[in-house]
């Protein structure tokens, strides 16, 4: 009996928990049309095996900042896309605050070879932090290109998250507050990490030189 | 007894600016300041007579050089252990699990960290944080004013990476933070409060 009575509240438990994880991807806002063409779009996304949470997330900023209806749905649609082509640019990465990195930096048209590169130089490590990073670089007007091969290139010489985090937070207010040329701040704040980085000094000297002129730095091994 | 001043007038700057900061102080029995003195000029290594006269701060600065090396290392150990045994500062805290060999670096980079956020705002009835990290649902991280009634305070559990944020004053304006740089969503072309959060 008591075993019996145990097991229904079990299964109770077990029945709101699994609701509620449901419900928690319901995006709910806006008028009924674009609530459900939203929902619809998200439970797409998560049969595909996609981080439906992140396009809920979205579409509830866009709900925030009083974005009208039709703009969400197009939205959740292009995050879709970018997610599918996040997937495969960071594969094997698959977690989601790496996924979310990749799918933001494509949001602000960088490269998916850029992301792939990202990927390989730290094959083992999330790269949600360098992803963060070069996508505010480029949100701060740093051409994505270059930065993509800064951010590489720090990743190969072991730069940390805190120090990669650092450097994004640095530049943006060199960018923001200082009204620094971006690149400018983001080439300088680097050379000044790198000597803490770099195995040996001719490493450090080599990329120096890299970052002082050359358009794609030197190639690591 | 020698007078202080026939060290001021042999003594290198060092001793001179000794002499002159324990001039300002109240009055001491001349004694006692020529023994303290005298101690610091009797335990001055003086270079060797081959080693090269550098601008008197860098000689300073040479001199202690290996002291000052040893103090790093205590103060770097001190520091390590000081983190393993106390807990961390409030405004950035570590939510650490222990985690054990090759697993370690991996295992501890996706593990959310706590971050504080502050905003002012004296009027406001209720403030909430709200952001990509809490799926900018607005019942999620109500903040907590503080005693004095102008600020409000929150710490969440976020993960390593860069985050949108803003909050939500009295459940309908939606303010960013002044202290945040901001960042255009080049989908809604909305404004968002930015923060990059890397793993100390």
């Amino acid at each position: 009996m008591l075993a019996r009575r145990f097991a229904g509240v079990l299964a109770c438990a077990i029945a709101v928990r699994s609701a509620g994880a449901q419900e928690s991807l319901r995006f709910v806002g806006g008028d009924a049309t674009t609530s459900r063409e939203v929902s619809q779009i998200i439970e797409a996304a998560a049969a595909e095996g996609l981080p439906a949470g992140l396009i809920l997330s979205k579409a509830r900023f866009a709900l925030a900042v009083r974005t009208p209806g039709p703009k969400i749905v197009e939205t959740a649609k292009a995050m879709v896309a970018r997610l599918v082509v996040a997937r495969q640019a960071i594969a094997p990465h698959k977690q989601e605050g790496d996924l979310a990195g990749a799918e933001a930096a494509l949001s602000y048209d960088v490269s998916p070879e850029i992301l792939k590169r990202i990927s390989s130089a730290s094959p083992k490590q999330p790269i949600a932090v360098p992803l963060g990073v070069l996508t505010q670089l480029v949100a701060d007007k740093v051409p994505a290109e270059r930065a993509g091969e800064i951010v590489t290139k720090l990743l190969r010489l072991g730069a940390t998250t805190e120090q990669l985090a650092k450097l994004g937070n640095d530049v943006t207010a060199d960018v923001k507050v200082a009204g620094y040329p971006a690149l400018d701040a983001l080439k300088m704040r680097s050379n000044g990490l790198i000597p803490f980085l770099a195995p040996s000094p001719a490493a450090g000297a080599a990329t120096d030189a890299a970052f002082a002129g050359s358009s794609t730095g030197p190639k690591k091994p | 007894m020698r007078d202080s001043r026939d060290f001021r007038d042999s003594a290198d700057p060092v001793v001179r600016r000794a002499i002159d900061e324990l001039r300002r102080l109240p009055r001491v029995a001349d004694e006692r300041v020529a023994e303290v003195v005298s101690a610091a000029a009797a335990a001055r290594m003086l270079p060797p007579a081959d080693e090269p006269i550098l601008p008197e701060r860098r000689r300073s600065w040479g001199r202690i050089s290996a002291a000052a090396g040893l103090v790093a290392a205590a103060a770097v150990a001190g520091f390590v252990i000081r983190g393993t045994m106390t807990s961390p500062s409030p405004s950035r805290v570590v939510a650490v699990t222990p985690v054990t060999g090759a697993a370690f670096s991996a295992d501890r980079a996706s593990e959310p960290i706590v971050e504080q956020f502050v905003f002012k705002a004296a009027q406001a009835k209720r403030v909430a944080l709200i952001g990509d990290f809490n799926r900018w649902d607005p019942s999620a991280k109500p903040m907590t004013r503080s005693s004095d009634g102008e600020l409000w305070s929150v710490s969440v559990p976020i993960m390593p990476g860069r985050h949108v944020y803003a909050f939500m004053v009295d459940d309908s304006v939606l303010v960013l933070d002044p202290r945040a740089p901001k960042a255009r969503d080049p989908d809604l072309g909305a404004e968002g409060s930015v923060r990059i959060v890397g793993r100390p």
